[in-house]
């Protein structure tokens, strides 16, 4: 019974915490900082970025903010992007989608500025490859076009033809992508899901990855720093609120009984 | 209408799906359940058969490489062969490129990145890097305890005992962490259907 | 003896060959190997795409198994389940992934029934929280303590309540929780090489799928 009534209240939570935002202030952390630092700091004619939509449909709230942020962000500057998918099947299809809401067709030519490649499957293998030897495993993108037809494609051979990696990570290849390509010193920035931030600390530390993205708070910063405010934001009240609710529930869960056992 | 439809649909699965938790088991949810396992099957099915027919079939067909990717796939289809119990032998050599090429891999690169890239961070030096000298020598102090707990945990004996609860408190302040950074996880991943449901409502803006 | 020869040996003397090939094109600059390396990623590519692909067999087979024993509650959904999947994979091979169509299939299919199924577990994480009873000990209240600061002092609401929470998290997740993850992740490493290394040198043989595969030697006689 407690389970059910605990659900519904916190369903409710959340629901009046989107129609009625409080608009908390967000600070901006390090990581986040360095990864907007970067993306700013690339002149327009750079290499294009390597991105990798390595999340799922169903983890995609938490991470697809950051980046459809990035995107844009990407867009503003005018830098060129690559886009793959290594963790998950359904990266084809989001990535479709991904390229309907950042608008990106409105403002780039495909084939020249971006190239939607899609899923690549075979996991750290495919990860390996993509670095050594790209044309190997990357014959057509996702719409048929051969790759060698493409002008921003065309000469792409390894890891020195990009300026930067960023995969997006939900599904747990984050830890393959930092093994094949952090020892190329290429680069590297990535987005993962909040719970694998203590486990990918190290890796910043060792100074191995340049900045990160954590979570939806990760992609809330993002949204502030590039003034692409997207559904990240809107969603920092929710977290604020419902964690409250959860303290609120651990003190509940211990003081009840106790009461109870008095009586 | 396509679009109507749509809504009705995936506001249809939101109900069956969350019935689990707001109410209880039943068959709506179950019905769900298998509706998922399909689509997602399905939808892998989809892209790796497109994913083979851009990069490899397509390819031989238009001369190059031709028969040998043709081959190729033939040999790793074989590896259907395992729901067969006579011949379930031939799907080892498809599993056999899979495991040696992962393997050496995995080993190649974890040795360098996981390893010795982690052990050159640890050994860090205690005054200087852009924390204080007391962070520095906490960070030296707690890695070499948690390694040797693991490393060395038959030859603890007597008061060198101690070191092994010192190392298991040190892990739950790293495992408490972990779990603490997971909840905004949980939340974001709800939060997409009840933005959803909420500018299916009319409640929310886009 | 023949049997076992092209039953058990010759796939273990691949993944043997394959390992030192793929070690040592890392270590060593010829040409050769690089060609033979590359060849066999894209093998393995290929394998691991034929993979999913073959994975439905599987589930096609037990699920016609359910529907042949009438399992109670359950025969109906697996029939369900078979012609979902079939008209999936049709439609998707017809249309391609690039289509409108399968576009709206996999938004109102995959994206709502996996993002509601994630989403239930919220719930049973907030029931978790209520029936939270912490042991008096010095493990479990670390643990717990740990957790509730890194929660709440991980978003807007902490700052609020506190200044300096983020300051205070930032310090946790950088310095002691790093260090543990540093240890772990040096010693799951350690790990993964000597399991790696088993498997190639034929010590592990788990993945060949037979009993026993975990003792070094085989037993003559043993069915695989």
């Amino acid at each position: 019974m407690d389970k059910i009534v605990i659900s519904w209240i916190l369903l409710l939570m959340m629901c009046v915490a989107y129609i009625v935002p409080i608009g908390l202030p967000l600070k901006i952390r390090t990581p986040s900082e360095k990864f907007y630092k970067f993306i700013e700091s690339l002149p327009k004619d750079s290499k294009p970025l390597l991105m990798s939509i390595d999340f799922t449909a169903g983890g995609a709230p938490e991470i697809y903010p950051s980046m459809l942020a990035v995107v844009r962000h990407c867009i503003a500057r005018g830098l060129r992007i690559v886009v793959v998918g290594i963790g998950t099947d359904e990266a084809t299809v989001l990535m479709h989608k991904l390229f309907e809401e950042s608008g990106i067709a409105k403002v780039y030519r495909y084939g020249v500025d971006y190239v939607g490649i899609g899923y690549i499957p075979g996991g750290e293998m495919a990860i390996t490859t993509l670095a050594t030897d790209f044309q190997k495993i990357v014959k057509s993108d996702a719409y048929g076009n051969k790759i060698s037809d493409l002008p921003l494609t065309r000469d792409i051979k390894d890891y020195n033809d990009f300026s930067a990696v960023i995969p997006f990570d939900t599904a747990g290849v984050l830890t393959l992508w930092v093994r094949n390509w952090t020892p190329l010193k290429v680069p590297f920035f990535a987005s993962m899901t909040a719970g694998y931030e203590p486990t990918f600390v190290p890796f910043y530390n060792a100074g191995l990855i340049q900045g990160y993205l954590a979570g939806i708070s990760g992609g809330a910063e993002y949204e502030l720093l590039s003034g692409f405010r997207g559904s990240a934001i809107k969603s920092m009240d929710m977290q604020s609120i419902t964690h409250l609710y959860a303290v609120t529930l651990i003190i509940a869960g211990l003081i009840i009984p106790y009461l109870r056992k008095r009586r | 209408m396509l679009e109507e439809l749509g809504k009705v649909l995936s506001l249809a699965f939101l109900a069956m799906m969350f019935s689990f938790q707001l109410y209880r088991e039943n068959r709506f949810y179950r019905f769900a359940e298998y509706t998922a396992l399909a689509a997602s099957l399905g939808n892998g099915v989809v892209i790796a058969l497109e994913y083979i027919r851009k990069t490899f079939v397509t390819p031989s067909l238009q001369g190059g490489p031709g028969i040998l990717y043709l081959l190729a796939v033939v040999f790793a289809f074989l590896l259907a062969a395992n729901y067969s119990r006579e011949y379930k032998w031939i799907a080892r050599y498809p599993m056999a490129i899979i495991v040696g090429v992962g393997m050496a891999i995995a080993l190649r690169t974890s040795l360098e990145t996981e390893v010795a890239k982690q052990v050159w961070a640890a050994m860090t030096s205690i005054i200087g890097g852009s924390y204080t000298p007391l962070d520095n020598a906490v960070t030296s102090i707690i890695t070499i305890i948690v390694i040797a707990y693991f490393l060395m945990i038959p030859k603890y004996t007597g008061r060198a005992s101690y070191l092994l609860r010192i190392a298991r408190y040190f892990m739950m302040i790293g495992f408490g962490a972990t779990i603490g950074a997971r909840v905004p996880s949980f939340l974001a991943w709800t939060s997409g259907r009840i933005t959803y449901l909420l500018q299916a409502l009319g409640l929310l803006g886009a | 003896m023949s049997s076992e020869i092209y039953k058990l040996y010759i796939p273990q003397i691949i993944v043997l060959l394959l390992g030192i090939i793929i070690i040592s094109e890392y270590f060593l600059a010829v040409p050769t190997l690089g060609i033979i390396s590359s060849w066999a990623r894209e093998l393995g590519i290929l394998v691991f795409s034929a993979a999913m692909v073959v994975a439905v067999v599987g589930v096609a087979i037990r699920s016609i198994r359910e529907i042949k024993r009438r399992t109670p509650g359950e025969w109906y959904f697996h029939i369900w389940l078979l012609i979902f999947l079939f008209s999936w994979i049709i439609t998707g091979c017809v249309l391609t992934s690039a289509h409108t169509f399968y576009k709206w299939l996999f938004e109102n299919f995959i994206t709502a029934l996996y993002q509601a199924m994630l989403g239930l577990c919220v719930f049973s994480l907030f029931t978790l929280f209520y029936r939270f009873k912490p042991r008096l000990q010095l493990e479990s209240i670390l643990l717990s303590f740990t957790a509730v600061i890194t929660m709440i002092c991980g978003v807007p609401i902490g700052e609020v309540i506190f200044p300096g929470a983020t300051a205070l998290r930032k310090w946790i997740i950088e310095i002691p929780v790093m260090a543990v993850e540093r240890a772990l992740m040096i010693v799951m490493a350690l790990g993964v090489v000597g399991l790696c290394l088993r498997t190639i040198l034929g010590l592990e043989r788990s993945w060949l799928g037979i009993l026993g595969a975990l003792i070094p030697t085989y037993r003559r006689g043993e069915k695989d």
